[in-house]
Parts: C-alpha cells; sequence; structure tokens
C-alpha cells in the first residue's frame, strides 16, 4: 500500500528541483548529468525496479486474467475466467469466510487491544514493561512454531483444552474439525497474534493525550468511566481508525494462520480468498485463474478501503 | 499477514515469468549417448529430492560412484513443496541455473508439468531407457509416460495399498482376517468388532482427506478420469464408493480423527482397529508405536462383490530431467542407476521402507521373510502381489483439484449428513465447470 504515497512524494521533489534555476547563467558544457535531469537520473534505479517488479507483473497478470492455457499454449478467452469465478460456489465460499472473519475477529480484536492499551498506560499498574513485551511477543514469533502448539492444544482428541472441558463437566468441542469451530479457532489464533500489535499502536497514541485533560476533568468531577468515554475515546479515535485499516486490509489478505492451522478445511470451512488464489496457482498451476481471483480481491480492497478513508476522513 | 503480500507478489512475478519465456521452451531433445568407459563421464549434478527418498539417494551416490568416480552427485534435500514451487519458477523462466539436473516428481503431478511446459523433460525413451521397460510394474510404467507413450521419468518407488489391522482387537472380538473378503464383509466384520470391543472400525481425517474413497474407486478399475482425459465422476464405481463411505458412518463403525496424529494416537489407544493405507505407513506404525510390534496383520483391501480387484495405490515418485539441464548424460546414469540397480532398490526398502517398483526385486529373500512387527507375516511379498495388480490410471492436468474436490464433498457429506447421490452430483459440476473437460459418453444417460 505504500507505494502510491512514495511515487507522489517523489513527484513532488522532482518539481521542486527541476524548476530551480540554472546557478551559472552562462553556457555550461553539455553532459547528461546536469542540474536539471540529476534527480531524474538519481531516480532511475528505484524507478526501474518498480517498472520491473510491480508494474510490469501488475500488468503481466491483468493480461494473463483473459487467458488459458490449452495443450499447453496460452490463448486469449476475454472474460471467460471472470464468469467462471462468478459462478464459483467455493469462491463465494472463501469470500465469504473472509468478510465474516473481518466483520467478527476485527471489532473484537480492537476493543480488546483498546483495553489492554488503557491497562498499559495505567498508573498503578506494575512491571510494565513485562507485560508489553510479553503482550507483543506473538506477533513476532514464528507462526509455524506457534501452530504445531496451537494444533496440540486444539485437538479434539487429545488436546490439553478439551480435556480441561471435559474435567469442568463440559462437552469436548470439534476445534478443528467441525466446519463452526474451526472457524473460531482461526478468530482465536488470530487474536493471540494480533491484538497486542494493535494494542502497541494504541499505546503510542494513548501517551500522546494530554495529562492536563485528565487533570481538568477530575477537576469537574468526572470519574474514571467518564474520562475513558469522553476524553479517552474521542482523542484516540484517528489512532484507532488506523488499527482498523491496517487490520481489515491483513484480513482481506489472510493466508498464513489458516494455512498453518486448518489447511483451509474442514470442507473449506476456513479457506480465505487468498488461500483460494493460492490454490488455484500452486497447486492446480491454473495461473490465468489465479489472476483473475487476485484482480477481483484488489477491488474488493479499493473498495473496502475508500469507504473507510471516507468514514474517518468525516472526523477531521 | 503481510507475508500474503509476499506470496501474490511471487504469483504475480511467477506468472509473468511464464509470459516472458513463452517461446523459449525450445524443445531440442538431445540424445544421451551411453559411455563405453564410465570413468570418461565426468560432471556435477545436483539433485533435489525430499525426505526418506533423499536419504535414500544420500546413501547411493558412495555406490554410485564406485562405477562413475568421475560424477560428482550433490543431493539437495528439501520440503516437496518447496521443490515443486522452485520448479515451476525454474520452468517458467527457462535457466538452466536456476533448476536441478535430477528431480523426484511425485507421479501424478507429471501430467501437470507436462500441460503447463510441454516438453519440459527429457525424453527417456530416445534416451535408451526403453531396455529398461517392462522390469516395472505395469501400472508405475504408465504413469511415467507423456501423452505419445514417451517415458519422461524414472520409475522409482510405489504405494501398494492394504489393510493394516490391530491383530489383538481382532482377536478379542473373535473376526477372521482371513474372512474378510468383500466390504460388506469388512462392515460386518466392525459392527462385531465394535460391540465386542468398542472400537471403531476406521478413522477417517475428516478436517484433512479421505484418500479412502479415492481407493476404493481405483481398485474397481474406475477413476477420476477416463484414458481419454473425460471425466468419469457421475460412474457408477463412484457412487459405489461414496455409497459405501456412507455406509460406514449409518453402522456407525467409524470415527472422525484429527490430523495424522490423531490417526496414528487411535490406533495406538486401540481406539481404531484398521487402518487401510499403503505400505509406507509401516515406517510410521514402527516409529511411533514399537511396543505394538507383534499385534499388527495386514490383508488386502477387501474388494466390491460386483467388480474389481483387491489392490489400489497411493504415492510413489520418479525421477525427471529437465530440459534445460547442461549435464544430462551425467544426470541420466544416476537416474537409470537409482531406478534400475537392484541392490539400491533394496537398500532403500530395508533402510527407509521405501516399495520399489522394480519387479525383479519382488523376488530377494527380504520379501519372503516374515516381519516380526507383523507378528511372522511376509507383509513385503503380500504387498508386492497387490502392487503387481494395481489397476491402471489416468492422472491428467487436473488431478489435484478432481482429487481436493471429491475429499472436500466427500467430508461434506459426513458433516453435513447429506445424500451421496447429491454429493457425487455436485463433484460432477464443480469438475465439469473447474476443469473444463466433457464429460464421457457412458456416463450421460
Amino acid at each position: 500500500m505504500s507505494y502510491p504515497s512514495e511515487e507522489t512524494n517523489w513527484e513532488t521533489e522532482t518539481e521542486e528541483k527541476g524548476s530551480s534555476p540554472d546557478p551559472g547563467g552562462r553556457p555550461v558544457k553539455r553532459t547528461w548529468f546536469t542540474v536539471k535531469t540529476a534527480p531524474y537520473v538519481l531516480l532511475l534505479p528505484a524507478v526501474l525496479l518498480f517498472l520491473i517488479f510491480t508494474a510490469y507483473p501488475i500488468i503481466a497478470s491483468f493480461w494473463l486474467s483473459f487467458q488459458t492455457t490449452e495443450a499447453g499454449e496460452r490463448v486469449f478467452v476475454g472474460l471467460n475466467n471472470y464468469v467462471r469465478l462468478f459462478q464459483d460456489p467455493i469462491f463465494y465460499q472463501a469470500l465469504g469466510n473472509t468478510l465474516l472473519l473481518l466483520v467478527l475477529q476485527v471489532p473484537i480484536m480492537i476493543f480488546l487491544a483498546v483495553i489492554l492499551a488503557v491497562l498499559m498506560n495505567s498508573a498503578f499498574l506494575k512491571m510494565k514493561g513485562f507485560f508489553r513485551v510479553a503482550f507483543f511477543t506473538p506477533a513476532v514469533t514464528s507462526l509455524v512454531a506457534a501452530s504445531v502448539i496451537f494444533l496440540l492444544l486444539l485437538n479434539p482428541d487429545y488436546g490439553l483444552i478439551n480435556y480441561l472441558l471435559t474435567t469442568v463437566g463440559l462437552e469436548p468441542v470439534g476445534w478443528l474439525n467441525n466446519p463452526f469451530w474451526a472457524k473460531v479457532s482461526l478468530v482465536l489464533v488470530m487474536l493471540w497474534r494480533w491484538t497486542g500489535y494493535n494494542m502497541i499502536i494504541l499505546l503510542a497514541g494513548l501517551q500522546n493525550i494530554s495529562n492536563d485533560l485528565y487533570e481538568a476533568a477530575r477537576i469537574d468531577g468526572a470519574g474514571k468511566v467518564r474520562q475513558f468515554f469522553s476524553i479517552t475515546i474521542p482523542q484516540l479515535r484517528p489512532v484507532i481508525l488506523f488499527a482498523a485499516i491496517i487490520s481489515t486490509i491483513g484480513t482481506l489478505q489472510l493466508f498464513d494462520e489458516p494455512y498453518t492451522l486448518t489447511g483451509g478445511g474442514p470442507v473449506n470451512a476456513t479457506t480465505t480468498i487468498t488461500m483460494y488464489l493460492y490454490e488455484n496457482g500452486f497447486e492446480y498451476f491454473d495461473f490465468e485463474y489465479a489472476s483473475a481471483i487476485a484482480y477481483v480481491v484488489v477491488v474488493i480492497i479499493a473498495i473496502l478501503s475508500f469507504l473507510q478513508f471516507r468514514l474517518g476522513g468525516e472526523r477531521k | 499477514m503481510k507475508r500474503i503480500l509476499k506470496a501474490s507478489a511471487a504469483l504475480l512475478l511467477g506468472s509473468s515469468l511464464i509470459l516472458s519465456a513463452c517461446g523459449g521452451n525450445t524443445a531440442s531433445t538431445d540424445q544421451v549417448q551411453k559411455p563405453e568407459d564410465p570413468e570418461s563421464v565426468s560432471g556435477s549434478i545436483t539433485v533435489w529430492a525430499w525426505a526418506l527418498e533423499a536419504d535414500f539417494l544420500e546413501t547411493m551416490v558412495p555406490v554410485f560412484n564406485e562405477k562413475y568416480p568421475n560424477i560428482e552427485v550433490n543431493i539437495n534435500k528439501q520440503g516437496p513443496d518447496q521443490v515443486y514451487q522452485r520448479l515451476i519458477t525454474g520452468l517458467a523462466a527457462g535457466e538452466g541455473g536456476q533448476l536441478p539436473d535430477l528431480v523426484q516428481v511425485e507421479d501424478q503431478r507429471l501430467p501437470s508439468f507436462q500441460n503447463d511446459f510441454p516438453n519440459t523433460f527429457v525424453n527417456l525413451s530416445e534416451s535408451g531407457f526403453e531396455e529398461h521397460m517392462g522390469s516395472f510394474t505395469p501400472t508405475k510404467e504408465e504413469s511415467i509416460k507423456d501423452e505419445d507413450g514417451n517415458v519422461i521419468a524414472f520409475p522409482r518407488d510405489v504405494g501398494p495399498v492394504g489393510v493394516f489391522y490391530r491383530k489383538d482387537i481382532f482377536e478379542e472380538a473373535g473376526v477372521e482376517a482371513e474372512s474378510i473378503e468383500t466390504w460388506s464383509d469388512y462392515v460386518e466384520a466392525g459392527e462385531t468388532i465394535k460391540d465386542e470391543t468398542g472400537a471403531d472400525m476406521l478413522g477417517l481425517t475428516l478436517n484433512e482427506s479421505v484418500p479412502l474413497n479415492r481407493f476404493m474407486i481405483h481398485q474397481q478399475d474406475a477413476f477420476y478420469f477416463n484414458s481419454d482425459g473425460e471425466l468419469t465422476v457421475g460412474s457408477e464405481e463412484t457412487r459405489r464408493a461414496a455409497d459405501l463411505m456412507k455406509e460406514f458412518e449409518d453402522k456407525d463403525i467409524m470415527s472422525n480423527v484429527t490430523n495424522w496424529d490423531g490417526r496414528v494416537a487411535g490406533l495406538k489407544n486401540g481406539e481404531v482397529a484398521t487402518l487401510p493405507n499403503a505400505v509406507w505407513w509401516y515406517g510410521t506404525m514402527v516409529d511411533q508405536m514399537p511396543e505394538l510390534s507383534g499385534s499388527w496383520g495386514m490383508f488386502p483391501l477387501p474388494k466390491f462383490k460386483e467388480q474389481g480387484v483387491r489392490a489400489a495405490n497411493s504415492g510413489g515418485s520418479s525421477y525427471a530431467i529437465p530440459q534445460v539441464s547442461d549435464q544430462k548424460e551425467a544426470a541420466y546414469l544416476f537416474g537409470e542407476f537409482v531406478s534400475t540397480n537392484l541392490e539400491a532398490q533394496l537398500d532403500g526398502l530395508e533402510s527407509q521402507g521405501l516399495f520399489p517398483s522394480l519387479t525383479e526385486a519382488y523376488d530377494a529373500p527380504i520379501f519372503q521373510e516374515g516381519q516380526e512387527y507383523f507378528d511372522g507375516q511376509s507383509v513385503y511379498a503380500d504387498f508386492a502381489d497387490i502392487a503387481t495388480q494395481i489397476p491402471e490410471v489416468t492422472y491428467t492436468s487436473d488431478y489435484a483439484r478432481a482429487d481436493n474436490t471429491f475429499n472436500e464433498e466427500i467430508v461434506s457429506m459426513y458433516l453435513y449428513d447429506e445424500d451421496p447421490e447429491n454429493v457425487v452430483d455436485r463433484i460432477e459440476q464443480r469438475l465439469k465447470a473447474g476443469t473444463g473437460r466433457d464429460v464421457a459418453e457412458t456416463e450421460k444417460e
């Protein structure tokens, strides 16, 4: 997502330097490296890399999405891949799973992250450093290693969690082999992994809120709860929005967690749209169809990001 | 989550490379001449392989070097996913430097590579491998040929399927394994065992895959596709298999186990009495359940009353030489060695449990020996018997999609309690749309 903004920066820079007057005023020796051309020359490597490794693949895969392989040759088939995609039940299922995770997991996670951040920021908590590290560690832990542990904990037949459930008299839960509970397991792992990450972002936001506001509120007789809802939340709103956008994009591109934890199963109950893309490209060698999926995902992300920016913009 | 960006970037990059490589795949099939003097061949080759097969190759290098001292062999052991992904990217780029000189490929994957990258592997028939044809199991020989009947890979191991069972549980329930000949015998025995011991007859990993369904189609000499590559999903054979899968649940003789580990644990704890699967499970069993030595037996797959054999296959790899290799001669010699050398096959079986496809090996003493783990049963001989009976299959380039679709829908039959008829119809619809293949004529009525 960072490319457009970087590009804009380059352009403004180019304009400034390009319009600066020639310092000498007298005829200079014509070389390719002059004050006027210098910015372009210096930018060239970055632009070339961008063209080769970003722009070209984007265009090539767009073109690819209108083709198919027949007897080893690529042939143009118009919108066939897209028509097929919109008639593909698994595509809708993957899309539905992804959106469900988005609607369920992101709000829960942001809510928890706000609570945790406020606790971390409060005066009475001891050993703050320890807790911050403890909550942030999952975000930098190897997910594959973590998944192995989760698989052991969540195993429906021999896992620790089901053992604990049965000791208190509850029914064991099909954490990984029931379509509903597999989704719950996935949400749990995502919460474990990303709540601390969002907490750190929010904590940074909290520390920017001036103490004066709280002091004034206290003098006016506002209690802790009132302070939280009337000062903390409004002041934190832009940071919360930022965390929500990052998490939304991340969830729409979700791959690692379901891939390592459930493999998309059972019966595609946890297959996300990116997993389905990967499956078509690298398991079925159907790169053309995978490219079509990629472009639909791009459109969806663009629409959602636009909506969120609009919502965020209104507040300012 | 950001790694997704990388995954999609890799995809985009990969696909663009394919575009740029179009037309670069010139099919110059240079023949490999067998040298007069083994010492005259020199070179250095890189081989990509995974798991036990890579370990097997590693032990073969010194033996190979006794005959060809001037060929340096580097075994590059990686995970199977890594081998495939690097291979796809490398083939798309068409650059020799990115690719090995010899690569392990599972038999069911060969047609996909042929379809997406035509003439990408060296034609071994032209290099003289035809002289060895007839030495391997018939199914294996069929699976390593391209559409024109040319051999494109060195055959290595196969995965004959049988039914492993817990002898102690069978005895406790008073069930004779020898009396199980058809699937209805199997279901009946399962009911007795459940009543007498409480153990389930089989454990299916519903969160992963249910290969048993594929074995049951395969053993009826049918498959997802016919030899013309047309879909045969709606066939009698497929429906018979799906009905039986459903019957296991209706008669309450199967349990839903989770992952590979769950499957092992079920057998180990005596909660599951049989495991219909390939010979290579033996290795896992010895490794994970050493204490159960002597309480195992094996009988061939029960058959359907109507037709079919008591044999199916699961797994098995071969070795191919990418066309871009500049060490084809050395690669050919090593590939031929690991594929056709008798001692190599026996060593692979003894040290790694890899079941050879070279039929000559089946006459070796180890096949007749009674295995202690199986209470003196000579299981290797039994598996060899199965291996030679396995019906031929046409995998096609859409095997992976077809197999996944079958797995998903059969599992949904259990999880959403659906009618097998509807499930099979849905598989057919999905595969028609997903593969663009025609439905075979006989299926249409």
